[in-house]
C-alpha cells in the first residue's frame, strides 16, 4: 500500500524565508540572520565573556540537526538566539518576521509604564475590536510586562489603588549589563509582540517596545555606556506621553489647581527627543524628523470632560479597526487646546514632527484611585501609530 | 577615599534633573564616580506581598573606576512614595577604603544600621566625609543557619558550593528568614581578608562580565528565580547536606583528620584570578568546628586558600595513650628479657 500524504514526511524541513537583516532589539546593531549566535543549552557551558559569567555561552554554530537547531560544543540541541554584538537573547521570530521598533517617550512621572501596561492589556483583550491580534513573541522573555499587567489588572484586595512602582534607571529586570569591547554597557530589555491583522491578509509583524525611565530622556542622559534610548534611531514611530497635569499652563487651561513642584518641562524633553532622533539617524539639525509622532495626552480621565471629549466610546469601528473620524475630531480639539495653553509645546512639535497626531488616553481610566482599573483609550495611541506607520491604513495628520 | 552618595527620587536632584537623582554626596566626589555609584542604585522587584524589610537590598560590590577597583557597600530600601505619588526607594552607597577593608567584615558593615540612612529629608546637598569604620570582626557561629536548617554545617556546604562556582552564586533560603544575618554568618566562615574576595548581597544580583563574583542569599520567592531554570550557581540551601568536613569537624572522625593532615588545607579554585592584591595569612575562623590558619606564602595566587585543621576527637586521644602504653610496656618487657639473658 502506498503511503498517504500524512505518512509521507520529508527528510529535511522546507527552507524558511528569513528577513534580510536583523536589528538587535537591545543594542540595535544590524546583522545578517546567519550571523546570529546560538545560546548553549548544556549546563556546563556557562560564562559568556560579553553577556556575563552566569549566562550560557553564545556561539556561532557549525553543526546543526535536521530541524535546523544548532548543536553546541557539548552536543546539546540549541534553539535560542542572541545578538552578534551584545549577545542578548532575542526571539527566533525576529529573524523570520519583519519587526517594527517603536519608542515610548515622556518625562519622569508622565505615566509611560502605566500606559504601556494598560495598552498591552487592552490590545490583548480587545483584539477583535481593534482589528489586530497581539500576543507575546516569546512569553518567557516577558516576565516584567506580565508582572506589570498583573499588578494593574490581577485580582487585588478591594480599596487598594493599584500603581506601578517608579521605573528604575538601572539594575532590576529592565536592563542588562554587557561587556562590549572592554567597556561595560547597559542595554534595555525590550518587549516584543507578534501583531497580526485579523483581516484576510493575516500578515504578521513584530512590535518592539521599551519601558524606559523618564530620566533617560532628560537632556544630557544619552551616554555611550548607557545607550538605553538609542531605539530612537531605529524606531518607525514614536509615542510621546504628555502629562497635562504636570504643566501649570495646561492645568490652568483645564481649571485644575497648580501642579506640585518638581515637574520637568515637557517641551524640553520633546526637543531632546527630536535632537536624539536626528543625531542617531544622521540627519541635519534643521531637518524634520521623518517618523510619525503620536502625542498621547495622559490621565485624560481628569481633564477630558473639561474639553468636551468623551472617553466612553473607544475610537474603533464596529467592524473592527480605527475610527479615523473620531481620532481626527479629538486631534483638532487637542491641537486647539495646546495652541491656547501650551504654544511652546506645539511649536516644538511643529518644528520637528511634520506628521503628528494628538490622542487622549487614560491608563487607569474610571478606576483611577480605586482597586479596579478600567483603561479608557489606552490602546488608541498604539493602534493609531501602528496603522499610521509606513504601509499602515491611516492618512497623515498634521499638528 | 571615604565617601558616600544618596540616590533617590526627588523633585530636583543635586545635579539637576527630576526623578531618580543624586540627593546627597560627599563634597568633592568626582562626577564620574558619582555616576558609577548611581548606576548601582536599582532595587530589584520583590514578590508581590513582600514586607518592606524583605525588599531591602544589602550589598557589597566591587566597581571599576578609572582603572582601579573600589569596594562599595550599599543599602537600598523602599522609601514610601515620591513627589509624583509612586513608590520610591532610597539608595545609600558608601565607598570603603583600603584601611577599612583590613579591619572590617563587609557584611558587618552592612549590619551596622546606625551607618545607613533610613529616609532622606531636606534639600539635595553635599555632605561631610563619613566617619571611619573601625574594627568589625563580624558574626560568630552559625546559630541562624542551625535554626533555619537544623544544622550549622549547611552554611559551610552552601559557602563551599558558592565558592566553587567561580561566578558567584544565589543561595536560596526560605523567604521569611533574616537573610542579612544568614549572610553575616556565611561570611564569618571565611577568614577576614577572604571575605573581600567576593561581593555579598541579600537580593538577587546578576554579575556582569568582568565583575567580581557576588554571593547572594536570596528568598525562595524572589521573582528573578522564576524564569531562570536551575543553573549550577543557584544553590537551594534546604537541599544541601551539611558539608562532610563541617560535620566531621563536629563529631571527630579519624579518617577526616588524617586527610586534612595530609592535604594541609582545602583550596577553592575559582575559574579566574580574583582581583585582589595580597592574600594575607588567614585569621582563625571563629566558627564551624575549629579552623586554623595556614601559611600564605605557598598559596598559588589564583586560589583562595581555606585552611582547615580539625580538632582531634577525645576518642582518638585515648587510643594514642593506649598505644603509647603498649609500646612502653613492650620496651620494658624486652629490656627485662635482655637483662635476664645476660645475667644467665
Amino acid at each position: 500500500m502506498l503511503p498517504t500524504a500524512a505518512h509521507r514526511k520529508a527528510l529535511f524541513q522546507p527552507a524558511r524565508d528569513l528577513v534580510r537583516r536583523v536589528h538587535c532589539p537591545s543594542c540595535w546593531h544590524g546583522f545578517a540572520p546567519q550571523e546570529s549566535l546560538f545560546i548553549a543549552e548544556d549546563p556546563r557551558l556557562l560564562g559568556d565573556p560579553v553577556s556575563g559569567p552566569t549566562e550560557p555561552i553564545r556561539f556561532l554554530p557549525s553543526r546543526f540537526d535536521l530541524t535546523g537547531a544548532a548543536i553546541d560544543p557539548d552536543g546539546a540541541r540549541c534553539t535560542r538566539l542572541a545578538c552578534a554584538r551584545c549577545r542578548q537573547e532575542f526571539p527566533r521570530a525576529l529573524i523570520e518576521v519583519p519587526a517594527t521598533i517603536a519608542s515610548v517617550v515622556g518625562s519622569p512621572g508622565a505615566g509611560k509604564s502605566h500606559l504601556l501596561a494598560s495598552a498591552i492589556w487592552s490590545m490583548r483583550r480587545q483584539g477583535a475590536m481593534l482589528g489586530l491580534e497581539v500576543s507575546d513573541a516569546e512569553p518567557r522573555m516577558h516576565a516584567r510586562i506580565h508582572a506589570m499587567e498583573n499588578a494593574l489588572f490581577g485580582s487585588q484586595p478591594e480599596a487598594v489603588p493599584q500603581r506601578l512602582a517608579k521605573t528604575e534607571t538601572a539594575g532590576g529586570d529592565g536592563y542588562s549589563e554587557v561587556r562590549v569591547g572592554g567597556r561595560t554597557e547597559t542595554v534595555p530589555t525590550p518587549f516584543i509582540f507578534a501583531v497580526r491583522h485579523d483581516s484576510a491578509r493575516a500578515e504578521e509583524r513584530l512590535l518592539v517596545l521599551y519601558d524606559n525611565a523618564g530620566e533617560h530622556f532628560l537632556p544630557g542622559a544619552d551616554e555611550a555606556t548607557r545607550p538605553v534610548t538609542r531605539h530612537l534611531g531605529r524606531s518607525e514611530f514614536a509615542i510621546f506621553v504628555l502629562d497635562p497635569t504636570q504643566d501649570d499652563a495646561f492645568r490652568s487651561g483645564l481649571g485644575l489647581s497648580a501642579a506640585a513642584a518638581g515637574a520637568s518641562r515637557q517641551d524640553v524633553v520633546l526637543q531632546e527627543m527630536a535632537s536624539r532622533v536626528r543625531q542617531h539617524r544622521g540627519r541635519r539639525t534643521d531637518e524634520p524628523c521623518d517618523l510619525p509622532l503620536v502625542v498621547a495626552l495622559a490621565k485624560a480621565d481628569l481633564w477630558a470632560q473639561a474639553l468636551g471629549i468623551s472617553l466612553e466610546r473607544e475610537p474603533y469601528l464596529p467592524a473592527g479597526g480605527v475610527d479615523r473620524q473620531a481620532l481626527a475630531d479629538v486631534h483638532r480639539t487637542l491641537v486647539r487646546f495646546c495652541e491656547r495653553t501650551a504654544p511652546e509645546f506645539l511649536a516644538t512639535v511643529r518644528a520637528a514632527f511634520p506628521r503628528c497626531l494628538f490622542v487622549p488616553c487614560s491608563a487607569l481610566g474610571r478606576g483611577a484611585g480605586s482597586s479596579r482599573v478600567e483603561p479608557q483609550w489606552a490602546a488608541a495611541p498604539f493602534v493609531a501609530a501602528w496603522e499610521w506607520r509606513q504601509g499602515g491604513h491611516l492618512e497623515d495628520f498634521v499638528p | 577615599m571615604r565617601a558616600e552618595l544618596i540616590h533617590t527620587s526627588l523633585p530636583r536632584g543635586l545635579d539637576g534633573g527630576t526623578g531618580f537623582s543624586v540627593a546627597g554626596r560627599t563634597g568633592g566626589m568626582p562626577r564620574g564616580l558619582a555616576e558609577a555609584l548611581s548606576a548601582l542604585s536599582g532595587l530589584p522587584e520583590a514578590w508581590p506581598d513582600a514586607r518592606e524589610d524583605q525588599r531591602v537590598l544589602h550589598a557589597t560590590r566591587c566597581i571599576e573606576w578609572q582603572g582601579e577597583s573600589r569596594w562599595v557597600a550599599s543599602v537600598i530600601r523602599p522609601s514610601g512614595v515620591d513627589h509624583t505619588g509612586r513608590g520610591n526607594r532610597l539608595a545609600h552607597h558608601r565607598l570603603i577604603d583600603a584601611q577599612e577593608i583590613v579591619r572590617a567584615c563587609p557584611v558587618a558593615i552592612l549590619q551596622d544600621s546606625a551607618r545607613w540612612m533610613q529616609a532622606w529629608s531636606g534639600t539635595p546637598r553635599e555632605m561631610e566625609s563619613p566617619s571611619e569604620i573601625g574594627a568589625m570582626p563580624g558574626a560568630v557561629g552559625a546559630t541562624h543557619w542551625k535554626r533555619a536548617f537544623g544544622d550549622e554545617g549547611v552554611a559551610v556546604a552552601a559557602l563551599e558550593a558558592a565558592m566553587q562556582s567561580g561566578v558567584g552564586a544565589w543561595i536560596v533560603v526560605p523567604s521569611e528568614v533574616d537573610r542579612l544575618t544568614l549572610l553575616a554568618e556565611l561570611a564569618a566562615t571565611l577568614p577576614l581578608p577572604q571575605r573581600w574576595t567576593r561581593g555579598w548581597a541579600t537580593r538577587a544580583l546578576r554579575p556582569s562580565a568582568g565583575s567580581m563574583p557576588v554571593i547572594c542569599v536570596i528568598g525562595a520567592r524572589e521573582p528573578a528565580l522564576e524564569t531562570l531554570g536551575d543553573p549550577a550557581w543557584v544553590i537551594r540551601a534546604d537541599s544541601l547536606r551539611p558539608a562532610p568536613r563541617a560535620t566531621s569537624a563536629k563529631i571527630g572522625v579519624e579518617a577526616e583528620i588524617a586527610e586534612t593532615r595530609a592535604s594541609g588545607r582545602l583550596t577553592w579554585q575559582p575559574e579566574r584570578r580574583l582581583g585582589v592584591g595580597v592574600v594575607h595569612a588567614p585569621d582563625a575562623a571563629p566558627s564551624m568546628g575549629s579552623m586554623a590558619s595556614a601559611p600564605s606564602e605557598s598559596v598559588p595566587d589564583h586560589a583562595v586558600p581555606i585552611a582547615v585543621t580539625l580538632e582531634e576527637a577525645p576518642a582518638s586521644r585515648s587510643w594514642r595513650v593506649l598505644w603509647l602504653a603498649a609500646v612502653l610496656g613492650a620496651v620494658i618487657l624486652l629490656g627485662w628479657f635482655l637483662l635476664k639473658g645476660r645475667g644467665a
